[in-house]
Order: C-alpha cells, then structure tokens, then sequence
C-alpha cells in the first residue's frame, strides 16, 4: 500500500502541493483529475524522488517504510513503477541496451513484446523517432522488466496517443494489473473508456479538493468544467 | 620484457591477416612479397627506389623501424599492424608508408600497445599514406598505450582523384600524452573521413585534430569528434581548407564531461578559398543530463549504472559510421577488456 499522509511540497519557494492525503490500497486502481498545473504530474514525481522538490511537511509510505532519503531507484525496488508523462530521449542507449541491465529469462518477457507489439522498436534508440503511441508502449514494456512493481503511477498515459494504441496499452494493463494498483493522471478521459477505475479524485491548485465514482466526477468535469468541482454534489469529500 | 608469442596470442584477436609487429626499434621481422600485397623492412634498398615517384615526408630519425605496405592496382586487402615497446623509457621511432594503389581496397588495423611494466615510453611515427585513383583505404587506429606513454604521430594522407580515405582513431585507455594532427589532401571527386573517439582520462594530454585539404573539385571531407572526459585536458583543433570547385567539408565535436576537473577545448577552422566550396561545423559539449539520469533510475538503475548506459549510447552514437571490427574492440574496451 501506497500512503500518502499531510504532503505539502514546496518548489522554486512557491507551495505546491498542500495538505495531500491519499491512500492507494493493494490492488486499487485509481485515476487523478485535475487541469494542466495542478499538481497530479508533481505529485507522481515527488513519490518517485524526482530533483527540484522540497517536501515542506507530511510522508510518503509505501507499506509502512518511508520513502524519505531513498534514491529513485530504490523506490523501484520498494514496488514503484512509474511513466512520467514527458518521455526522456537517450540517444544511442536502444531499447534493448536497457534490457540488457536486467536479469530476466527471455520467455518471461517474450509475451510482453508481442502484446505491446515492440518487437520492431527494441533495436530503436529510447525515446527517440518514436510515435506517441509507441513512446507509451516501450514504457509500459520497461515496467515488465523490474520485479516487485505492486504499484504503477502512470502520468498522462493516454496523452498524444491515438485510439488504437490506447486500446492495446489498456488491453495490456488489465492483464497485468489485476492483483496491482494503479494510479493514473488524465485531462482527456480517454483512458476511462478502457480501464475500470475504482476512484477518483480531483486537484485542483495542489490539493485534493474531491473523490468519488470516476464516470461520475469525469462527466461531471466534461460538462461543466472543474470551476465546479469544489462542493459538487456528487463528490463524497 | 614481454613474450612475443603471448603477446600475438592474447591481442592478434582481430582476425585479419597478415598480422605484423614492430617491436621496439628492431626490423621487421618478417617480409611478405605476394603478388597484390607487398610487406617490406622500410630500410630495405627496394622500399627507397619504389617510393621516389612519391612526395613523402623527411625521415628525421636516426634510429628507427618501419614498414611499407603496398597493396597493388585493383586488388584487395586488409592487414592487421601493430606497434609494441617492450622496454621502460625506449623511444620508438616509426617510418611508414602505406600505398593502396589505383582501384585497390585497403582495411589497416593498427594497434599500439606497451607491456603494463614499462613505463614513461615514447613512440614517435611518420607515416605517409598514399590513396591512389579511386582506391579506398580504412586506416583504424586503436591505442592501448600506457599511462605514462607519450605518443607524437605526424601523418600525411594523399587522396587522388575519386579516392576515399577513412580513419577511424580511437584512444580509450590511459595514455600520459598524444599530440596528433594528421594532415589530408583530396583531389577531385575524392573523399576523407576522419573519425576519432577519445577517453579523456585524468592527468592525459590530449592534442587530437587534423586538417583536410580539399585541393580537387567536387571533393569532400569531414571531421567527426567525439570526447568522454574524465578529467583530462582534451584539445582538437581540426580544419577543412575548401580549395577545388563545389568541394564540401564539415567539422563535428561532442564531447561529455564526467567530472568537474579538466578541460574540453575544441577548435574548429573552417576556410574556404573559392566561392562555390560549401563548409560547416557544430559542436556540443556538455555534462551528462539529469534529466537523463533521473529517467534511467526510474527505470531501477542505479546513479552509476545510468551514467555508464548514457556514455555507453553517447560512444554507439559516435562509432555508429566505423567498421564492426572496431565498434566491437570499443565493447570489449567498455566491459573492461584489454584494448588491442
């Protein structure tokens, strides 16, 4: 389990983030709403121990171990999997430079490959000359490669990305995820038409400022925008 | 001293033949004289009257070896070379040539090599290359010198009419000093390719440029840099002289810093001598993103594996155009082998 307790987070001296609770249970899949700049991106990357963050006040755990004073990396290791949403181009490193960095049997990962359909992208520099959709794709496929990942973070997945891909990724994460918990972020929805989502929840200015059903908070936003997320009737705050 | 046969046993590893070695200062040991490609002792009386044809450079040396290699009109070949000091503070002293002639295809390996107990050596080299009409030859240079080594080549390439000459100069592993400025001249319709990968290690003094000359029309020539610094203090100056009509050049230098000390100084010249020539260059020299890092470690890799993989694209990306045979002794180099 994910948890989350009283995180405010500073950067450049501005708060950020304020007062944020979230507890991600076992298995839980959960979407983030919320418009460009209002934090769900910081959030994810302040879970992982990303540079440029100053944690003000509150704790990150994940299964009771706090996340304080660990590198990004080990916060792999503790069971975090995260896809940010601006891919990083590593020219020269290929895909399969990178899986080369892990011990795993090829038959293990065989499936992965040919549900993603990657296989023509391993030989392909990371990132680069890549389409939107298969960005995502290689990424979704570099979490197959870490063991122990119980919860994925996966910021934007559905953003540049067109119908089809959206449709084999989501396709993909079903598969794996069931007994995982996920946490997306979104601003166009489109993910929701694939993935069942069990709840939602809206940041508005770095805090949370409403949970509920995610059809429903995310018809609600469609409508009438997020001006009306605070004390919408339909949230269960 | 070190053991010839061990010697030829552990490095002659890349499978071209013949392989020859100058150890020291003493002759060649063996001279080949097949039809197509002629090996022989530089001093030997043939070598003198074979290359009067030739403009080459003055041999300044008193004591020396050498070698010239001839590979004969329209053939095909490839060699494997290389240079040896077997003794502490020896001074090597080189005198090569090289002739591909017309229609001729050339692949030269060389290495450099000192054994790990000798210390503060020195190898000196002339060399002249001659690429003659449409010839190709690939000239691929990988040092393995010690770190107390100080290396002072002094090269001179002559490309002839629809020539192309390639050279691929590599210097991963500790060396004390290199200064090495080969200088290239391409008549028409010919080509030069100089590509170098350096590893600027600390305390190395690194003078690795050239210049290509392009006397001909419609000939080209680029000069393709790329520098790992670990602390060592790395210069390039490389220029490309556009002489004949329509002649077109290009300089590039990345280079990587890992560390806070040293220095990366890269200078390119470009001149251009008739209106029609079309020349450029770009460089980049930067330290290692943490952007990049950061996106490695959430990947599980830890600061130091994810520095590693980075400079490991950065060289793929630099050596990506040179033969297979070096890109792989630049893999061995990388996983902690022995150069050469």
């Amino acid at each position: 389990m994910l948890s989350i307790k009283n995180l405010t987070v500073e950067a450049d001296g501005k708060e950020i983030l304020k007062d944020i609770n979230l507890d991600i249970k076992d298995g839980q899949k959960v979407v983030l709403f919320g418009p460009n700049g209002s934090g769900k991106s910081t959030l994810f990357k302040v879970i992982m121990g990303l540079d440029g963050y100053k944690i003000k006040k509150g704790k990150i755990e994940i299964n009771g171990e706090s996340v304080k004073d660990k590198s990004i990396d080990q916060r792999v290791k503790m069971g975090l999997g995260y896809i940010g949403q601006k891919s990083v181009a590593i020219k020269g490193v290929t895909v399969e430079n990178l899986m080369e960095q892990y011990e795993f049997e090829y038959d293990k990962i065989k499936e992965d490959i040919e549900d993603l359909d990657i296989d023509k992208l391993l030989e392909r520099d990371i990132n680069s000359t890549l389409s939107g959709g298969e960005i995502k794709r290689v990424e979704i496929f570099t979490l197959a490669l870490l063991e122990n990942i119980h919860t994925y973070l996966l910021d934007e997945l559905d953003s540049g990305v067109d119908i089809e891909n959206i449709e084999k990724i989501s396709k993909y994460l079903k598969n794996i995820s069931q007994k995982k918990s996920i946490v997306i972020t979104t601003h166009t929805g489109a993910i929701l038409r694939e993935l069942d989502m069990d709840i939602a929840y809206v940041i508005l200015n770095g805090e949370i400022v409403c949970k509920g059903k995610p059809e429903k908070i995310w018809e609600c936003i469609r409508k009438q925008g997020y001006k009306n997320c605070v004390n919408c009737d339909i949230a269960t705050k | 001293m070190i053991n010839l046969e061990d010697f030829l046993d552990n490095y002659s590893n890349v499978g071209m033949n013949p392989y020859i070695v100058l150890n020291d200062n003493k002759p060649l040991l063996m001279e080949t004289s097949d039809e197509q490609l002629q090996i022989l002792n530089i001093k030997n009386p043939k070598v003198e009257k074979y290359l009067k044809q030739y403009d080459t450079q003055e041999n300044s040396f008193k004591e020396y070896t050498g070698y010239l290699i001839l590979l004969s009109e329209n053939s095909q070949s490839s060699i494997q070379t290389c240079f040896l000091t077997s003794q502490s503070g020896f001074e090597q002293n080189v005198r090569n040539v090289i002739v591909a002639e017309e229609g001729s295809k050339l692949e030269v390996f060389t290495g450099c090599l000192s054994n790990d107990h000798v210390k503060s050596n020195t190898h000196n080299a002339i060399t002249d290359i001659f690429v003659g009409k449409n010839a190709t030859l690939t000239f691929n240079m990988i040092h393995s010198w010690g770190e107390t080594s100080r290396v002072f080549p002094k090269t001179k390439v002559h490309v002839e009419e629809g020539g192309v000459f390639i050279s691929n100069y590599v210097v991963w592993e500790k060396v004390k000093e290199i200064v090495s400025n080969p200088q290239v001249f391409v008549e028409d319709n010919g080509k030069a390719v100089m590509q170098s990968l350096v590893y600027s290690h600390k305390g190395s003094k690194l003078d690795i440029g050239g210049r290509i000359s392009l006397e001909g029309s419609e000939s080209s020539g680029e000069i393709l840099s790329s520098v790992v610094s670990e602390g060592g203090n790395y210069k390039t100056v490389t220029e490309i002289v556009g002489k004949g009509d329509n002649s077109r050049g290009h300089i590039e230098c990345n280079a990587v810093l890992l560390e806070k000390a040293g220095a990366v100084e890269t200078v390119p010249l470009l001149k251009a001598q008739n209106p029609s020539v079309q020349l450029s260059h770009e460089a980049s020299i930067g330290k290692i993103s943490k952007e990049e890092i950061e996106y490695l470690q959430t990947k599980g890799l830890n600061e130091e594996e994810a520095t590693e993989l980075i400079v490991k694209g950065f060289v793929n990306n630099s050596v990506k155009r040179m033969p297979l045979s070096v890109q792989e002794k630049i893999e061995s180099m990388m996983a902690g082998g022995k150069g050469f």
